[in-house]
């Protein structure tokens, strides 16, 4: 949806294993009905040739369902591997002309293989000892030397000065073979006895000179470097890369088991192995992986692993349980029905079914005319509703942020980035990051959740954070719990309604919660 | 208008109940429905990092029983709607007070509404707590 793709929090919430099996239901969460439409209708927007008229202005949510997705996420690291010769001058006067007893390429450069999964391909090259042998240059033929280009073998060169002639210009009469002398004789000139010219001393008259490039017309060969023979040595080019496989499970049906969407949500499981292990075996799999995806994992198992090769290995595997919500849209546009699925952490949109597309003339200009009205605020479409989705597409504001606050802290110089829950602030010349959340409190409110971390939540501290609270000037110490429940941590945190907020007054309370917080933790007032 | 004189006068004008005014604090015994009542204390005082008054509204809730009163207390700040709890030591056996506060710039001018509402969630917030905690209408 966003330039960065980034995680909606609202709209992909953490799983866990027990949830991957439950059916689907009812969305009516209204700030995710909103979240869904800002969505659809971004997509819309950059999809309009290809959609009915005005369908993204115009597009409503009538009904919305859930279904959490399962896909198992196969990474293979595989590697690949090539021979391939390098000539090298022979000047070391040795060489290994031992025979190999392996053409095995992993044996001939054995190297550690660190599962990395990489998610660019790693290249290297490897020199392998032996099978070294001795060539002639294909340069020189063995020779050791070549013609010289600049003098054509000839040894001489044309000398410059005299351009090839011989002979100067006399540089008493400048050529002309007579001169002045005392303001008004012309005479004959004594330099050069009138004939304007002066032999040239450098080239004894001759016009050329030894070529300075070459020895009697020979260059010592460049590729072999006047040795007349190559070493023919032997190297091994490594390409390690991620093949990235997945099989999605969906109960509903809703989505076909290779949608690209199967692999773009969170992990939460993963298992790596390094390959080849003698005791691995698929079946090990069934009782850690959810018995809905063991089938599936098993499939893409026994079809995608590689047996090995003496050019290819595959050295890695990861295994991923991945899960994400899907929502499946019933929409309308004046009337007119239209099926939409949205899943994935990118928010991937899947159309299942869309109104009939109007065609025409008349559809142009109709399409036309709106844009033109819409620039003057006219249109279908509010301008306050086209910066909005403008900005969306952008990246630059998070998705539940229809009254632009974020855009008008940044106008007041602070620094705000998108975040998958809301924004990550931070102060001008301050360090501590400030996080906002965008939380559906009610059905007609949105609160907006401002927290500062301030350390770990150790348990002896509880009631001296409590007391604190107490002398705060703006907001209060709470205590939040990380997704797996093994830690707890300390945050300043402030609650208040999204709806009219002022961002002057609001960038007022951040100021003062970002001293609050600062204060708490520079006199250790937690420890 | 961001004096204790016109809180005072709010809170007559929207409240039934008792009300004693100080010069910087008032206590307010607000009579909420089913015939309870609930004690909401409120403070203007000057912010110590910039230019702003700062109107504290505090109402005890309950007596800390034990230690699981004091997590769930601080874990309740994270999803608390407005305003959050406190522990108050001073008392014995301490007791959590719920407060919310609002700063109000030196150049702006206070909400009635929004000081309104803040007291009377807040009333409402902390006798539910007491209510929950114990049948008296001790606060």
């Amino acid at each position: 949806l966003t330039k960065n793709r980034m995680r909606i929090h609202s709209l992909q919430p953490g799983f866990s294993i027990e949830e991957l099996l439950d059916g689907e239901a009812g969305v009516s969460d209204q700030k995710l009905l909103n979240d869904l439409l800002t969505v659809v209708k971004v997509w819309a927007k950059k999809d309009s040739q290809n959609l009915p008229d005005f369908f993204d202005s115009e597009v409503e949510i009538v009904s919305a369902r859930r279904q959490v997705c399962s896909s198992i996420v196969l990474n293979i690291q595989r590697e690949e591997r090539a021979l391939f010769p390098t000539l090298v001058p022979f000047k070391t006067r040795k060489f290994d002309r031992k025979q190999w007893e392996t053409s095995d390429c992993f044996e001939l450069a054995p190297r550690d293989l660190p599962c990395l999964f990489p998610d660019v391909a790693i290249k290297k090259i490897y020199p392998v000892v032996g099978n070294e042998e001795l060539v002639l240059c294909q340069t020189c033929g063995g020779s050791a030397q070549l013609v010289c280009s600049i003098c054509d073998g000839s040894g001489k060169q044309t000398h410059d000065t005299c351009n090839g002639g011989g002979t100067l210009r006399c540089s008493r009469c400048f050529g002309a073979g007579r001169h002045l002398t005392g303001g008004v004789n012309l005479v004959t000139c004594t330099a050069c006895n009138g004939s304007g010219s002066v032999a040239c001393d450098p080239c004894g008259s001759s016009g050329s000179v030894v070529c300075a490039n070459c020895d009697e017309g020979a260059i010592d060969c460049s590729d072999c470097q006047g040795v007349g023979k190559m070493l023919k040595r032997w190297n091994i080019r490594s390409e390690i890369s991620t093949v990235k496989l997945h099989k999605l499970y969906c109960r509903s049906n809703w989505l076909n088991p290779n949608a690209a969407m199967g692999c773009d949500g969170i992990t939460l499981q993963e298992y790596r192995y390094a390959l080849p292990v003698p005791t691995f075996e698929i079946e090990s799999l069934k009782n850690k992986l959810p018995p809905q995806l063991f089938p599936l994992a098993r499939d893409l198992l026994e079809h995608s692993l590689r047996p090995r090769t003496d050019f290819q290995i595959d050295s890695g595997l990861k295994l991923e349980v991945q899960a994400f919500n899907v929502y499946r849209l019933e929409l309308q546009q004046n009337g007119q029905p239209a099926v939409l699925l949205v899943g994935g952490l990118s928010n991937e949109i899947v159309p299942v079914q869309l109104p009939p597309r109007s065609k025409g003339l008349v559809s142009q200009v109709l399409r036309g005319m709106d844009s033109a009205l819409n620039l003057v605020g006219l249109g279908t479409r509010s301008r306050a509703e086209r910066e909005f989705l403008k900005l969306v597409e952008a990246g630059e504001i998070y998705i539940t942020d229809t009254d632009l606050l974020g855009p008008a802290l940044r106008n007041l110089g602070v620094q705000v980035e998108v975040s998958s829950v809301g924004y990550q602030i931070t102060l001008e010349g301050k360090t501590l990051p400030i996080s906002l959340g965008f939380v559906q409190e009610s059905k007609e409110q949105i609160l907006l959740r401002t927290t500062i971390t301030l350390g770990q939540g150790d348990r002896e501290n509880f009631p001296r954070a409590l007391a604190i609270n107490q002398y705060l000037e703006t907001g209060f110490i709470g205590l939040v719990e990380s997704e797996d429940r093994s830690r707890e941590t300390f945050v300043l945190i402030d609650n208040r309604y999204y709806k009219n907020l002022e961002p002057e007054r609001f960038l007022a309370v951040l100021q003062q919660l970002y001293r609050e917080a600062n204060a708490i933790i520079k006199e250790k007032r937690l420890l | 208008v961001n004096t204790m004189e016109y809180l005072h006068s709010l809170l007559k004008m929207n409240f039934r109940g008792k009300i004693d005014v100080g010069k910087n604090e008032l206590l307010a015994r607000i009579e909420l429905q089913g015939g309870r009542k609930q004690t909401v204390h409120v403070l203007i005082r000057g912010s110590k990092y910039c230019d702003a008054n700062i109107i504290e509204l505090k109402s005890r809730c309950c007596v800390v029983r034990n230690a699981t009163f004091v997590r769930a207390a601080l874990k309740r700040n994270m999803v608390n709607q407005i305003g959050g709890f406190a522990l108050n030591q001073k008392t014995s056996p301490p007791v959590i007070d719920l407060i919310q506060r609002i700063l109000i710039p030196h150049h702006m001018q206070l909400n009635p509404e929004e000081i309104t509402q803040a007291v009377t969630f807040l009333a409402w917030q902390a006798d539910l707590i007491e209510r929950n905690s114990n049948e008296k209408d001790q606060f």
